[in-house]
C-alpha cells in the first residue's frame, strides 16, 4: 500500500513538473497531436481506394491507431524514465536510486514524464471515440486494453534496456528496436504470414500494443482477453526479473548526486 | 605571382571532405537502412493484401512498392543541415565561421550535400535491392532507371537548399525545430511520401502541385515507376524552377537575417 502511494506521488510530481511550463507543455502536446493526425491521414487516403484489408475496415484501423498512440502516450507520461534506462545503466547512473529505500526500477521509470505524451493520449481519446464511441462501454474497454498495451510496451523497453547490464553501448539499439515495435504495431497484422505474425506475438511483441486489443473488441472472446492480459503480465514479470538479475552485475559510476 | 584558387575549389573540397566522412556515420546509416527495410517489408505485405481485394488504383501493388522505395530513398538521403546551422548559431561559433573567406550558407550547403551524396549512394543500393527483392521484378527497367535516377539526386539537392534556408532562419528564431517539423509533415503529405498524389482528393492534389514537394518526390518517383518521359521532363523543369526560386530567396534573406542577428546579439 505504501509502495502504491509512493508510485502515485512520483507520478504526481512528474506530471506537475511537466505542466509547470504551460506554454512548452501546450506546444509539445499540440505538436504531437497534429503529428499523429498527419500520419493518420495515410489511412484516410488509403481507405478511399481500398475498401478493406482482410476484413479490417477504416473504423478498425482508427481504433488500432488510437490504442497504439494511447499506449505509447501512457508509457512516456507515467514511465518516461524508460527512455533513459539503458544510458543510466551504461553510465552508472543508477547510484542515486540505489541509495533510496524504494524499488530501483520503479524510481527510475517514474523519474521522468514527457509532455508530448499527452498529445498521444489526446489522439487516443479522439480516435477511440470516433471508432467505438464512449456510450456503449466499448470505449472504456478500449482504454483498459490500451493500459495493458502500455504495460507490454513498458516491459519491452525495460527488457531491451536491461541488456545493457551485459552488453555495452546498447542505448541506440534498444531505442531503435522500441521504435520498430511501434512501427509494426501501427499496421493490421493480417497482412503478414504465420512466421512474421508469430514473431510479432513473441520476440517483438507488437501484437499486444494494438492488434490483439482490436481483435478483442471485434470478436469479444474471453480467451483473447485472457491472452492479452496474461501476455502483459508475463512480459512485465520477465522485465522485472531481467532487471533484477542485471542489477546484481551493476557497477557503480562513482557518481555523487542528490535527487530532489 | 601566386595563382588564386578557383572559387569553387574550396566548396568542392568541403563536399569531398564530408562525403569522405561516411565511415564515421556507419551506425546512423545502418539505422536508416534498417528503417527503410522494415517500412518496405510492411508495405510490400500491405499492398499485396490490398490488391487481393478491390483496390481502385491506377498503380499495381509492385508499382506502389517501388514508388515508396524511391520516395523514401530521397527523404532518407537528406542530411539535417538545419540542425548543424542552428547549433553554430546557438553556440556562437557562427562568428568565426562568418569571418572565413567563403559564403557561410554555400559552405553549409556543400557540406550537407557531401553527406547526402554518401547517404544517397548507400541507401540507393538498399532501396533498389529491397524493392527488387520484395516485388520480384526490377520494375523501372534498367535503361529507364539509369536515365531518370539523376532526377532523384536533383530532388535531394533541391531538398537540401530548402533545409539550408531553414537553417538560416536560426539567425532570427535561434530554434528552427518548429520549422523543421512543418517541413517534414509537408514532405509527407504534399510530396506524396507514402502514397502517390493520385490517391488524394482532387483539391488536395491540386494544392500540393503549387508547392515544391511534388517535384521532389511524386513526379520523379512516378516518372521512374511508369517510365514516362513527359513526367520526367515536368519534374526536371519544376525542380530547376524551384531551385532558382530558392537561390533568389537566399540572396534576399541572408543580409536581413544577419542584420537581425547582429541586432539581437545572437
Amino acid at each position: 500500500m505504501r509502495l502504491w502511494s509512493f508510485f502515485w506521488t512520483l507520478i504526481g510530481v512528474n506530471v506537475r513538473a511537466s505542466l509547470a511550463l504551460k506554454r512548452s507543455f501546450l506546444l509539445q502536446m499540440s505538436f504531437m497531436l497534429a503529428n499523429n493526425f498527419i500520419f493518420f491521414m495515410f489511412w484516410w487516403l488509403f481507405f478511399r481506394k481500398v475498401p478493406e484489408v482482410r476484413g479490417w475496415t477504416y473504423a478498425d484501423v482508427t481504433l488500432l491507431y488510437g490504442i497504439v498512440a494511447g499506449a505509447y502516450g501512457l508509457t512516456v507520461v507515467l514511465f518516461g524514465g524508460v527512455r533513459n534506462l539503458s544510458r543510466l545503466i551504461e553510465e552508472g547512473g543508477l547510484d542515486s536510486y540505489l541509495t533510496q529505500p524504494k524499488p530501483v526500477l520503479l524510481q527510475t521509470l517514474c523519474s521522468r514524464s514527457f509532455a508530448a505524451g499527452w498529445g498521444d493520449l489526446a489522439t487516443a481519446l479522439i480516435l477511440i471515440g470516433a471508432s467505438v464511441g464512449y456510450t456503449s462501454g466499448r470505449g472504456l474497454l478500449a482504454i483498459v486494453l490500451m493500459l495493458s498495451g502500455a504495460l507490454v510496451l513498458l516491459a519491452s523497453g525495460v527488457l531491451l534496456s536491461s541488456l545493457s547490464f551485459w552488453i555495452p553501448r546498447l542505448e541506440s539499439f534498444s531505442r531503435q528496436v522500441v521504435e520498430f515495435l511501434i512501427t509494426f504495431a501501427m499496421y493490421p497484422m493480417h497482412i503478414y504470414d504465420t512466421v512474421v505474425r508469430g514473431l510479432l506475438f513473441t520476440v517483438l511483441p507488437a501484437a499486444y500494443l494494438g492488434f490483439l486489443p482490436v481483435q478483442i473488441l471485434r470478436e469479444e472472446r474471453l480467451e483473447l482477453w485472457l491472452w492479452q492480459l496474461g501476455a502483459s503480465l508475463v512480459y512485465l514479470v520477465l522485465a522485472c526479473l531481467l532487471f533484477r538479475s542485471g542489477l546484481r552485475r551493476y557497477q557503480s559510476g562513482n557518481r555523487i548526486m542528490t535527487r530532489v | 605571382m601566386k595563382r588564386s584558387e578557383p572559387a569553387w575549389g574550396k566548396y568542392a573540397a568541403v563536399f569531398l571532405l564530408s562525403f569522405g566522412s561516411v565511415r564515421q556515420r556507419g551506425g546512423e546509416l545502418l539505422g536508416r537502412l534498417l528503417f527503410l527495410a522494415i517500412l518496405l517489408f510492411i508495405f510490400s505485405h500491405l499492398w499485396q493484401v490490398a490488391f487481393e481485394g478491390s483496390a481502385q488504383s491506377k498503380f499495381t501493388d509492385k508499382e506502389l512498392l517501388w514508388y515508396l522505395a524511391l520516395t523514401e530513398w530521397v527523404v532518407l538521403s537528406l542530411h539535417g543541415v538545419q540542425v548543424e546551422m542552428e547549433r553554430d548559431i546557438q553556440s556562437g561559433q557562427i562568428f568565426s565561421l562568418l569571418s572565413k573567406p567563403w559564403s557561410y550558407p554555400l559552405s553549409q550547403y556543400m557540406e550537407a550535400l557531401g553527406h547526402s551524396f554518401a547517404n544517397f549512394l548507400i541507401l540507393g543500393g538498399g532501396a533498389v535491392g529491397l524493392a527488387w527483392g520484395l516485388s520480384g521484378s526490377f520494375l523501372p527497367g534498367p535503361w529507364t532507371f539509369l536515365l531518370f535516377v539523376p532526377l532523384l539526386w536533383s530532388a535531394v539537392m533541391l531538398g537540401m537548399i530548402f533545409q539550408t534556408i531553414m537553417g538560416l532562419f536560426a539567425f532570427w528564431m535561434l530554434d528552427v525545430q518548429p520549422l523543421a517539423w512543418i517541413w517534414q509533415k509537408a514532405i509527407f503529405i504534399l510530396g506524396g511520401l507514402l502514397l502517390p498524389l493520385s490517391f488524394y482528393p482532387d483539391w488536395l492534389e491540386r494544392l500540393a502541385m503549387f508547392t515544391p514537394f511534388p517535384a521532389m518526390l511524386f513526379l520523379p518517383a512516378t516518372a521512374l515507376v511508369e517510365g514516362q518521359m513527359s513526367l520526367a521532363l515536368e519534374a526536371m523543369v519544376l525542380q530547376v524552377g524551384w531551385f532558382l526560386g530558392a537561390l533568389i530567396l537566399v540572396k534576399l534573406l541572408l543580409p536581413k537575417l544577419e542584420r537581425t542577428f547582429e541586432r539581437i546579439g545572437g
